[in-house]
């Protein structure tokens, strides 16, 4: 049997198809010169999903075992701290962006409830699993696949001050990526825990593949390509083309 | 009155509390208690950190469609405070026990007292619902907090233990600086003025007799405490 480090190692190769998938997918959309109210739609979009993270986070901690590691508390707190942070950030970008502070409430009005274009509202679907597992992939996964669209965006912009921003957002979601990979690599020490988790990554890599594809752009051939030859095909109808 | 005038004018009002407690904290210090005692004190202690944690990020999970991203950040940096100092207690224990503390044994453990914590007056106060009052816990309890801790760091001749404590009360000392941002915005509505006038002086005699909880009231901080608030 593979340790838990291990195990979390080789799985973590698997990911470089959905990573690919979704850096391919905000280059397209950032590659076809989109206008300005079509990049205001994008990072209100973005936007959200920050304050989403940070609810959902902060749920988290407010909620946590007693007996939970006093190190994993300090961590996941960090973690609402930055998605704050997130929240603030994009929400200059869009000013930036904008010419002028944008109303708040307003965009809160279009943008605030959760959709299937935002990596958060996975959280719900998981949630529902009421399992830690599934959650700690989730933050290895998803916040590792928006560690490599950020820095994607911040290579592509050409806007200094969105730029620096990106690449900031960027190194803290590698960092919440790896507080998931820590807690994957304590609770994947059995045959059947890493048995669960491998079954797990394989729906959430369309989970995933759905999120890219929703916000964005439509997959072209190649996208579709990388996902079937990586995962074959999927276990269930998705909402987007494969 | 003008928000920066009643804010500034609340922060003297303070410090009689603030006095109040140092003594208090001095006093305890100097009866030398036992090993036994400081642990069991510096557990309560840990718990007190870890409901603010607990409370504050209850906060932010909470927070308003139109929540100022600015306030949200700031919160956030205090959530993830109390959870560091919550681990730094933990390792200030271990260090005056020489062996693993159970985090969670701990806070069944203070269960019973966990209504006897200052952070329970944040919602003894409504401060999980008013932001008025949220804002005054932060002045007046983290203030409180953090004049404790410094004059802890005082007290204590363990040089990793003062300066973990020393950290912590400069951490305190931005939190309740959190607090004084938002009261002079929110302050200047008469209405929050009001709100606050009616239960100030309540809030301070309450964070004085947690403080008091284990270790007795001294004559001299009582006198402090009923000169500038009335009979506790």
């Amino acid at each position: 049997m593979k340790t838990g480090k291990q195990f979390v190692k080789d799985l973590e190769k698997e990911f470089s198809a959905i990573y690919q998938v979704s850096d391919l997918v905000a280059r397209k959309f950032f590659n076809s010169n989109p206008s300005k109210d079509q990049l205001l739609e994008h990072f209100k979009r973005k936007m959200f999903n920050e304050r989403w993270n940070m609810i959902e986070l902060a749920q988290k901690v407010s909620q946590l075992d007693l007996h939970t590691d006093t190190d994993l508390c300090v961590l996941l707190s960090k973690q609402v701290m930055d998605e704050a942070k997130h929240y603030k950030m994009v929400r200059e970008v869009l000013d930036h962006i904008n010419g002028s502070p944008i109303d708040l409430d307003d965009a809160h009005r279009t943008h605030g409830t959760k959709n299937p274009s935002q990596g958060a509202s996975l959280i719900d679907k998981y949630e529902a699993h009421g399992d830690e597992m599934t959650l700690a992939l989730y933050q290895f996964l998803a916040e590792g696949r928006a560690a490599v669209v950020w820095q994607t965006m911040a290579e592509i912009v050409e806007d200094d001050f969105v730029a620096s921003r990106y690449s900031k957002i960027a190194r803290d979601e590698k960092f919440h990526s790896n507080i998931g990979r820590m807690s994957l690599e304590k609770m994947c020490d059995t045959p059947e825990a890493q048995e669960k988790c491998s079954k797990l990554a394989k729906e959430m890599y369309w989970d995933l593949y759905e999120v890219s594809c929703l916000s964005n752009t439509a997959p072209t051939q190649e996208m579709k390509d990388i996902m079937l030859t990586a995962y074959g095909q999927p276990t269930r109808e998705l909402a987007v083309a494969i | 009155m003008q928000a920066a005038q009643f804010v500034e004018q609340l922060e003297l009002n303070n410090e009689a509390l603030f006095r109040a407690s140092e003594l208090q904290v001095k006093s305890y210090f100097d009866s030398k208690p036992s090993k036994a005692e400081l642990i069991d004190h510096f557990k309560g202690r840990m718990v007190n950190e870890r409901m603010n944690m607990v409370e504050i990020s209850a906060q932010i999970a909470a927070a308003p469609a139109d929540a100022d991203t600015t306030e949200l950040n700031l919160l956030a940096k205090q959530a993830q405070d109390e959870a560091k100092h919550f681990r730094m207690v933990k390792n200030v224990i271990e260090h005056l026990s020489g062996e693993p503390c159970d985090v969670g044994a701990a806070v069944e453990e203070h269960a019973d007292q966990l209504a006897s914590k200052g952070a329970a007056l944040i919602k003894k106060y409504g401060g999980d619902k008013n932001p008025v009052m949220l804002a005054l816990y932060q002045l007046v309890a983290e203030g409180r907090a953090a004049r404790n801790w410094a004059m802890m760091s005082e007290c204590i001749d363990d040089q990793f233990i003062a300066s973990t404590y020393a950290k912590i009360a400069k951490d305190e000392k931005f939190h309740a600086s959190i607090g004084r941002r938002q009261l002079m915005q929110l302050c200047e509505d008469p209405v929050a003025q009001q709100q606050i006038m009616e239960v100030a002086d309540a809030m301070r005699k309450d964070l004085f007799l947690i403080t008091c909880a284990k270790s007795g009231m001294s004559p001299e901080s009582k006198a402090i405490m009923e000169n500038a608030y009335g009979s506790l």
